[in-house]
Parts: C-alpha cells; structure tokens; sequence
C-alpha cells in the first residue's frame, strides 16, 4: 500500500469570514445558527461545518463541498448580528497528516506546535516562512488544515514541496 | 605515523581516506580532521592572516584559530573551516589557504620581515592619503594579501532550512554539567533540548583520563547520552552550535545535518538554522583553555595543552614525541601525565614554585623546571625551545611539540549577548557571568566550577532550579562520585622577556608589541584597543586570544584586569553560513510572489509580468511580429481607446465594511463626503494620513444602508486595511461596523472601450447595461452563470468602462468568456503599462504622485474636501506648509519638439535659469507616450502650476541627456470634458 501523503490540497469546499457587530453577543451568534462559536483560538465541528476562531469575534466557517452557499446562509441566518463574506475563493487549503506533519509544519511556524501547547480543537492565525497562515489541528495523529491566501499557493506549494523532500 | 597502536574513541575498523593539499591520507571513523592530520604527522596546516606565517593545529575544538582550511571543490567549496571541528569522512577533499605559491613556501611570508610597517593600526596609518585610491588600490591589495579562503564564486548547489523548537529546559553543550542537567531534568519530565556542537556528547570527559562514578569518563558521557536518546521528552541535537541569545528567551543554534557525510541525499538540507524558546536555559558550555603569549608561541608544534590530552586520550593521535609542557595551571599537569602515559618524554616548565602533582611526575620520569618560562622557540615546525630557569640561567632543549597552558577562560559568550558584562572573578582568574540574560543560569566550569565533580553537581543543580522554577517538585539529587581536585593556576599570561613574535591572537596576527604600541597611542580603552588592533575581531571573537589581551592592556596601563574591562560578544557566537540564515529563500523564492487568479491564462496568453511588492501582474502581451515593447503598448491602448480592452485589477486591495456606523466611519476615513451617496452608486475617494497628506485613492461603492465596499491601490491595499483596523480598534471602538478584506476573495477586470457595453452585454445578456439603467458610478449585485458577482461603472482609462468583479475560482472562466464573447470586436488584453500610459493621459495620479509627500490640494483635489465634517489628517492638513498655494501642484508637460521624449525625474526649470537646486521649481513624476496624441507627455509637480498652463519651462535631466523645452498644460490629456466615459 502507498503510504499516506503528508500534504494534500483540498478543493471543493466553501469557506466564509463571519464578524460578529459591535453589540452582538457571540451567544446569539451561537443560537441564531444552533452552533456554539469557540471563543478564542479554537476550532469546533458542528455537522459539515467547521468553526474557525481567528481573532476575537471573528470566525472563519468551513464546509465541505457547496450545493447551498454557505454565505447566503449564514448572512441569512446572522442578520443584524454578524458581517459574512464569501472567502471560498480567497484561500487555499491544505491537509497535512502523520507525525511527520508536525515536524514539517514546525520547520516553518514559530509557534509550539508540541501537543502540550496545540492540540486537536486548537487554531492559530500566523505566519509560515513569510506567508500569512491560518491554522487548526482537526485530528490527534496530528492532522492539520491550513489555509493561506490564494494568491500565495504557490509559494506556499513550493516551501512544503522543498520541507517534503528535506523529511 | 604517530597513531598509538590502542586507544581513543575511534574505530580502527573503518579506516577513512581523505587528502590534504592533494596529499593522500588516512583516519579512522570518530577523527575530525584535525586529529587525522595529527595522527598522520601534518603539523603545517595555513599561513596565518596578516605576516603569512606558517601555523599548524592550535586546538582540538570550536575555539581553533590557525588550522582553517578549504572544504570540497568547484561549487562545494567551502572556505574557512576549522579543521578541528570537520568530522571526518572517507573522500574529503582539504585544502589549505592563504598561501602562494604553496603552504610550504608562501611569498607573501616576506611580509614578516616587513612587520615593523604591519604594526597596530596599519591600515590606518599607511592607507589614509589619497583616499581617491582606496577603493581602486588599496582595499583589492590588502584584500589579496591579508586573507582567509576565497568563495568558488559559483551559486551553493546545497539547501538549507529553518526549523523551531520550544522547549522548558534549554541545555547548551552536553559536557559533564550539560549531561548533568540534561539527565535531571530529562527524568523529571520536562521538555529539555541538549545542543552539543560536537558529534560526540562529553565535552571534557572525552579529552581526560578522569572517572565518573568508577567508570571512563567517555563511557559514562555514553550512558548518558543514550538514556537521553531513550527519554521522548528530550531533544538531544548533536553537530549543533548555539551561535546567539535574543530577546524573548530565544536562541539561535545550527545544525549540521549532512556536513559529516560524503554525499547529501537529495532535498536533504546541508544545514539547518534552528530558533529556539525555551522557558529556562542552562549554559554549560564548558571553558577554554588560554594560551600563553611567549616568543614564538604560533609555530606549527605548539598547541594548547588540553588539545594535546584530546588527541591523546580521545582520538588516539600523538602530536610529539619530544615534548614540553608550558603550564601555570594544574591541568597542564595531567596533559605532562598523559604524554608520559602515550610514550612521550616530557619536560615540564611552569612559572609557579610549587605544584604539588610534581612529585608524581617526576617519578614517572618527567623533567621539571619550576619558576621557569620559556622565551622563544625555533623551527616550522618547532624544534627548539629556550627556557628561562629560575635562577636566570637559560637552557635550549630539542622538542617537536610544545604544549601550554594559561589557564582557563569560562565559555560565556553567549551570555553577553544581550548586553550584560562579565565580571572579573579574582580567585580563579577568569571573567565570569555576573548578570545573565533572564531565565538562564550557568554550570559547570562556564560557571568556573573547573573541578569535574563540582561541574557534575553544578550541572545537576541548575536543572534542578529549572525544573522547581517551572513550577514542578524539585527533583532530587544524584550523587556523583568524580575527582574534586580543583584545577589551581597563577594568573600568568605573558613573557616579558620574549624573544619574536608573541601572539596575542593567533587568527587575526596581533602580537604582545602591538597591543603595547597600542596603548602607548593611547587606545587605552578596552573598546578602542579591540578595534585598533583587531585583537579579538577575527572570526573566533577573540576565543583564545581575549584574556591574554586583557592582561597585556591590565600591564601596560598598570591597571588590573577587572579595571581595564572586558568587551562583550554579539551573534554569531560560532560562524553561520549566510546560506542557513537565507534558508529555502534564495533566488526565485527570496520571497514569496502573489499570482493573480488568472495568472495561468494570462501566460498563455502571451503576458509578460511585472512585479509590483509581492504581486506578478500582466505587464504587456507581445503578438507575433512585436519585438518592441513600446510597439505593444501602443497597440493595446489603440485598440482600447478604439474598441475595447480587458484588463486585471484583481490585485487592487478590496475591503468589505458593514454596520449602523459604516458611513460614519468612511466619512471619517476619507476627505470628501460620502453621507448622501446612494445605494448603488460609486464615488471616488481619497484619505489622508494623520499628518495631512494624501495616503490612497479608490472607489466607495454602497450596497446597502449599512454595507459598503471599497478598493485601495495595489501598493496599499495592507496599508489601508490596517488603517481601517486602527481606526476601529483604537480611535473609535464605539463605532458599530464591521471590516474585513476581501481582495483575495473577486477576481476584477476592468473593461474599457467604446465596445466594452456591447462587449459586456453579450457576457450578461440579462442585465440592462444602458446608459439609463446603468449610468457612470452605478454599481449592482448581479448573478453571473450562478454566481454572485459585481458590476461597476467605473473608468481609469477615461474610456466607457466597466469593472466586473467575479469570485477568484471564477477569473479564468470570466476572462475567457469576455475573449470568446468579444473575437468579433478584437478585444484586446491590456497589461498594466497601456493601463499607466491611459492614467497619463487622463492625468490620475498614481503611485508617483501618492509619493507620501502631496496634500489633496497639490493632487488637484482640493475642491473634494469636505468642510463640512472631521475626517482623519483634516486638523494638519491646514498647517502652514501644507495649505501654501504655491506649493507644486499637478500639472501637465508637453514637449515643444513633438519627437522629444520626456523623462519622469526631471527637474522643471524656467527657461535660461542657472541649472542649480534654488531654481528647481518642481520635477517630473511620470512621463508616456502617448500614442492617443502621437507625443510623449508627463504628469509633474510644479510651483504654482496650476496657475502656469501654456507658460514653457526646460526640463533638466543631466544624467541622461541634455535640458528638453516643454509647456505647462491641464494635466487631463485625453477628453478633459469626460465624455466618453459618460457615454
């Protein structure tokens, strides 16, 4: 059997940037869309979607594949309470798995990826040889999505590739 | 040979062949290359920096001044390399440096007979008049004459990279306090990183005889290390030297990864740059023995005594046959004992009147001269030593090695990185740390515990502060049975009465007569002696050259030590590649590049690219038969101006804002008014700084009461959103609105033209585009294909345009729909040069013109700021300075000659006026053809300029060609009245 990649990318997924307003109480975010939003650097899986805290009152909302638009749904669902954009085009996503997933990512993120400091459920909005990251551990083998700007992807592309080859 | 036939932490069964000079020789797996040099009888390993001398191994670790060789061939090349710390491996290829024509016979060694001009500050003194040749003359022949390695010149064909770790306990240097500490708080489970910058943990313990509980040194070293290797919460990184501290409890350390091996696997990194936090740090980076300076203390043969006890004990290797041990510290002593030991003869001269290990060695058949010292050596390699007795008789006795001992310096540099000095300690006669940065403590004999069982406790107690200063049980401690002999010395350091050359620093050539004229010139400052001299300044930083330099200024200025000071080391501790430091960002990916969503089919459709900061954007797009650049952006702008032109502003900075207080944040934001601007529509806005001047331009389009979008330029797309952040975080976090960016989220092309509606219309045949339904500044959601999508009336060109804005999955699909949709109107894709050569000619002002200088007023703005509301920059806007009517405004410029070219950076001057800056009246800020008008035209800032048009003025452009006439216009080209646009 092939062994498992480190890194794949993703595609076809929706991903949308939801703020929350100034007076609105994160908790009626959470009723209004029957999902608690993490407080802080967290990330939560509630049905397809995945919530994303990436600054304070700030949530990026990740789903898999978009026959509804996401957006739509949650600007709907959110009225009066949160700005959402579509960011589905915005990033590129990758999963990375395996053990050596954390070694490569930490050749490149200067913050402390050991389990002690960041663990499943754990999310962080920083930086990975100069390219601005987001990223969260979705799994204890570790597994890890991370997103960059899409215009960065291919210097993104290339930095892994070179890590890869340096494993 | 001068292998011993037992012995040493090598195996004999891996026999290494490697060359030296061409030479063919070999070593045992376990040698660096130093030691299979000495075990091979090479005692001439370079020529020294400044006079040429020949020198040999001075030391058996990362101190090592003299034996610096040349690394590997062709690209490989690497210069500079300690031979001491260059583990050995079958195949290397050494060479030695600094010498011409060969290391035995270099010419440049006639500068020795010429040292009285080489004294202290010889460059200063003899290369100061005319300066004119310095750059020409003197540098390239001090260059080629004072020297190390040369670079191969050719591109590093090995990759490097970065890596990070975090850990509780930062254990620097793996010799018994290092193994000590690593050990405590391994087994209390912490999270320890050990750095060795040896291949071997042990540090001390692999040089000497001593025991550690009852067994070798060098086997408990192993126990040790491997438990370390079993426990998971400790990194043990071997080949790692720690080169600096930084703020933050951080560090920096290099790994060599694939230094020791003969080929680097592919993708393999040669080395790797690790950042290291560590919450405590432990230096235990052991010390170093000081040499002595006496008369011919750098001949090939002389060595530093601990180094002889290395080669010895650890690598098997007799330096000397005939030796002489030239000692005022006890370990010199054991190094007598071990020589002994090896089969050597021994004579022992030491300074002091008692030792009381001589007994021991004289039984064992070595010559003493007690109070004695030696004055000069002869030979290259030596062979000849005189001593001076202690009752003033002299003796000159053959020798092939000279071993000396000063004494022993903690290895604490690092701990002054941060600023803090070390502090003279009088009774061990050492600098040690007397503040250290925060969160690290020393051990061991860095911490001037010199005797191996004091070291090990020491060693083991700093971890145990570590770990009870984390907030853990402190652990209790082991016991360690080793020798507690305190290694005693006499602070002696010079030979007054020497005989030639005493080196003071062996790398950089600075002698004890140097450091003595020095001070006599009055450089009397350890700070200004260091620099006159370059004592110290050498690529070791002085490792064993300091002390005795600080005892030579303590002598001369008849100070002590403590107050003639000591200097302080900086980063790198040990030197680093530049390489591991550029890591994976070399060439092409020095940075990271940004491509548009549609970069792909911009390729294929012929776009060259151009950056802009980060970004690659279509510059132009060659046809067939087009080899001018020129010739290509004239058509593009023809084509657009006569029919319509596609063009990609996806890389313009797109922010999203909503919220009860969104407008009132944007007319804070901006210097004209945006309350009464309906949904639906699109303005143009300009913001200020908070000093007044013009910081970006762009559109505000309103989708809703409370939502609006805006766009930025390219350059400042980060920097407005910043500003937006701030204004919303800090000055006015009452306000209720919501920012975001989203200018990686649309894909926008601007389509200009007098076609671009019948283009667009065929594109989105649903949506009304007429003038009526959808006039200049309209703006409106609409669904393309499904997707939600955008559409603005805005124009840059000055053409009827549009800007639709597609989500960035969808570029590709968008652009190739306004190219199939539009073959029949021959539209055209026009990069951001005819973009620029359209601004021109409409007069907008870009980014040479938003130069961070220009007030709205000079920009011809002025009328757009709004009186009637506060927004940001408003109050200094007003400044004298800035409100000056006859600051330079914008203006246009034609040339007189229609075929002149104007030139953006010339200087505009009136006709006949003296070509002097008190008559600069303004400059050139961007110049074009334009093929519109068949003429080259220019944007420019000028005195009074609008008040000007059709006075004629002289541009001055001296470095590329002679003063051009031109006359001051309206600045707007190209349909001034704005028809087309509305058309």
């Amino acid at each position: 059997m092939a062994e498992t990649r480190i890194i794949e990318p993703c595609s076809e997924f929706d991903l949308a940037s939801v703020i929350a307003g100034r007076n609105a109480d994160p908790s009626r975010l959470s009723a209004a869309l029957g999902a608690a939003l993490p407080s802080g650097p967290r990330s939560l899986v509630y049905g397809q979607d995945r919530m994303i805290g990436v600054a304070p009152d700030r949530w990026l909302v990740l789903r898999k594949n978009g026959a509804v638009d996401l957006a739509g749904e949650l600007e709907e669902k959110l009225a009066g309470l949160a700005l959402v954009v579509d960011q589905s085009s915005a990033y590129s996503l990758w999963r990375l798995r395996g053990e050596k997933a954390r070694e490569l990512l930490q050749r490149g993120i200067s913050i402390d990826l050991h389990p002690a400091s960041f663990s499943v459920g754990s999310a962080a909005v920083t930086q990975l040889a100069h390219i601005g990251v987001m990223l969260c551990q979705t799994g204890d083998q570790p597994s890890y999505l991370v997103a960059c700007y899409r215009s960065f992807a291919g210097s993104f592309a290339h930095w892994m590739e070179e890590q890869l080859a340096a494993l | 040979m001068s292998r011993l036939p037992t012995g040493g932490l090598i195996d004999r069964s891996q026999r290494l062949d490697f060359t030296f000079d061409g030479k063919r020789l070999s070593g045992f797996a376990g040698d660096t290359l130093a030691s299979a040099l000495v075990a091979s009888d090479v005692k001439l390993v370079g020529r020294s920096f400044k006079y040429h001398r020949p020198r040999g191994i001075l030391t058996a670790g990362s101190e090592e001044p003299n034996a610096l060789v040349t690394l590997h061939g062709g690209a490989r090349s690497d210069p500079n390399c300690r031979a001491t710390m260059v583990e050995l491996f079958g195949g290397l290829e050494a060479k030695s440096q600094n010498n011409w024509p060969s290391l035995k016979f270099d010419a440049l060694a006639v500068n020795q007979t010429l040292s009285p001009i080489f004294v202290a500050g010889f460059y200063y003194k003899t290369f100061m008049w005319p300066a004119a040749l310095w750059e020409k003359l003197y540098e390239p022949l001090i260059r080629r004459a004072a020297g190390l390695g040369a670079l191969s010149m050719l591109p590093d064909p090995d990759s490097y990279e970065h890596a990070h770790d975090f850990c509780d306990v930062l254990v620097i240097g793996a010799g018994p306090a290092g193994l000590a500490a690593a050990l405590t708080a391994g087994r209390a489970g912490l999270r320890v990183t050990v750095l060795e910058e040896d291949f071997l943990p042990g540090g001390y313990l692999l040089g000497s005889r001593q025991s550690v509980n009852g067994m070798a040194g060098s086997a408990w070293a192993a126990q040790a290390h491997a438990e370390l290797q079993v426990l998971d919460n400790v990194r043990t990184l071997t080949r790692t030297s720690a080169f600096g501290i930084y703020d933050g409890c951080q560090y920096g350390a290099l790994e060599r990864v694939s230094d020791h091996l003969p080929e680097i696997a592919p993708g393999r990194p040669r080395q790797r740059l690790w950042k290291i936090v560590a919450k405590q740090a432990i230096l235990a980076t052991g010390a170093i023995e000081r040499p002595i300076a006496f008369g011919g203390n750098d001949r090939p043969g002389v060595m530093t005594a601990a180094a002889v006890s290395k080669y010895i004990n650890r690598f098997g290797a007799l330096p000397g046959r005939k030796a002489l041990v030239f000692t005022a510290c006890d370990s010199g002593w054991d190094t007598a004992s071990d020589l002994l030991e090896a089969g050597a003869s021994v004579t022992v001269v030491d300074p002091r009147e008692e030792v009381h290990k001589g007994a021991e060695l004289q039984h064992k058949g070595a010559e003493l001269h007690l109070g004695a010292q030696i004055v000069g050596t002869k030979g290259a390699p030596i062979r000849k030593a005189e001593i001076l007795l202690a009752d003033g008789g002299r003796r000159t006795i053959d020798i092939d090695l000279l071993a000396m001992s000063g004494g022993w310096n903690p290895a604490i540099g690092l701990a002054s990185n941060l600023g803090h000095r070390p502090q003279w300690n009088e009774g061990l006669n050492c600098f040690l740390v007397d503040q250290a940065p925060p969160e690290l403590t020393t051990a061991g004999a860095a911490n001037g515990s010199f005797a191996l069982g004091e070291a090990l406790r020491s060693g083991a107690q700093a971890a145990a502060d570590a770990v009870e200063a984390l907030g853990r049980p402190r652990p209790s401690m082991q016991k360690f049975t080793a020798d507690d002999d305190a290694c005693e010395g006499a602070p002696f350091w010079f030979v007054p009465e020497s005989k030639g050359k005493a080196f003071v620093d062996f790398q950089n050539d600075v002698t004890d007569k140097d450091m003595a004229l020095a001070v006599q010139e009055g450089f009397t400052s350890v700070e200004h002696l260091k620099r006159y001299t370059t004592w110290g300044m050498a690529t070791d930083q002085g490792k064993t050259s300091q002390m005795t330099g600080h005892a030579l200024l303590a002598a001369a200025t008849g100070k002590s030590i403590a107050e003639a000071g000591t200097v302080l080391s900086r980063p790198p501790y040990q030197p680093v590649a530049l390489a591991a430091f550029a890591g994976h960002h070399r060439g092409k990916n020095f940075r990271p590049e940004r491509l548009t969503p549609a970069h792909d089919l911009h390729k294929v459709m012929g776009a060259e690219f151009v950056d802009t900061g980060l970004w690659k954007r279509p510059r132009w797009y060659a046809r067939e038969g087009e080899s001018d650049w020129l010739q290509i952006v004239n058509r593009e702008v023809a084509m657009t101006r006569g029919g319509v032109g596609v063009c990609d502003v996806s890389t313009l900075g797109k922010i999203e804002l909503q919220g009860p207080d969104a407008a009132t944040l944007i007319e804070r934001l901006y210097v004209n008014s945006f309350a009464r601007l309906p949904v639906g529509k699109t303005r143009y806005g300009v913001m200020l700084r908070e000093d007044g001047l013009v910081m970006d331009d762009g559109t505000v389009t309103r989708f809703g009461q409370q939502r609006f979008y805006i766009t930025t330029t390219t350059a400042n797309a980060a920097r407005v959103m910043q500003h937006i952040d701030f204004a919303t975080q800090v000055l006015w976090p009452d306000l209720d609105v919501q920012a975001i960016s989203v200018t990686e989220q649309w894909a926008a092309f601007a389509v200009a033209g007098p076609h671009s509606r019948k283009l667009l219309q065929r594109v989105l045949p649903d949506f009304d585009l007429s003038n009526e339904a959808f006039p200049f500044m309209a703006a409106a959601p609409i669904t393309w294909k499904g997707t939600r999508s955008r559409l603005f009336r805005v124009s840059f060109s000055g053409e009827l345009a549009y800007e639709i804005a597609v989500p960035a999955n969808r570029a590709e699909e968008m652009l190739e729909e306004l190219f199939t949709a539009g073959r029949d109107l021959d539209v055209v894709p026009y990069g951001s040069e005819a973009l620029g050569v359209m601004r021109v000619e409409k007069g907008h002002a870009a980014g040479p013109e938003l130069n961070g200088q220009t007030t709205a007023e000079d920009l011809g703005m002025g009328r757009m700021v709004s009186g009637a509301k506060d927004f940001v920059g408003r109050e200094l806007a007003q400044r004298p300075g800035l409100a000056d009517p006859a600051r330079p405004a914008l203006v246009g410029l034609k040339p007189i000659d229609q075929d002149a070219r104007l030139r953006a950076g010339a200087h505009v001057l009136s006709p006949g006026a003296q070509p002097v800056a008190e008559n600069d009246q303004g400059h050139v800020t961007s110049a074009a053809f334009s093929p519109t008008l068949g003429h080259s035209i220019a944007l420019a800032l000028v005195a009074n300029g609008r008040s000007r048009f059709g006075e004629q003025v002289e541009l001055h452009d001296p470095i590329r060609g002679a003063p051009l006439k031109a006359v001051i216009c309206n600045p707007v080209f190209v349909d001034p009245q704005g028809e087309r646009l509305r058309g």
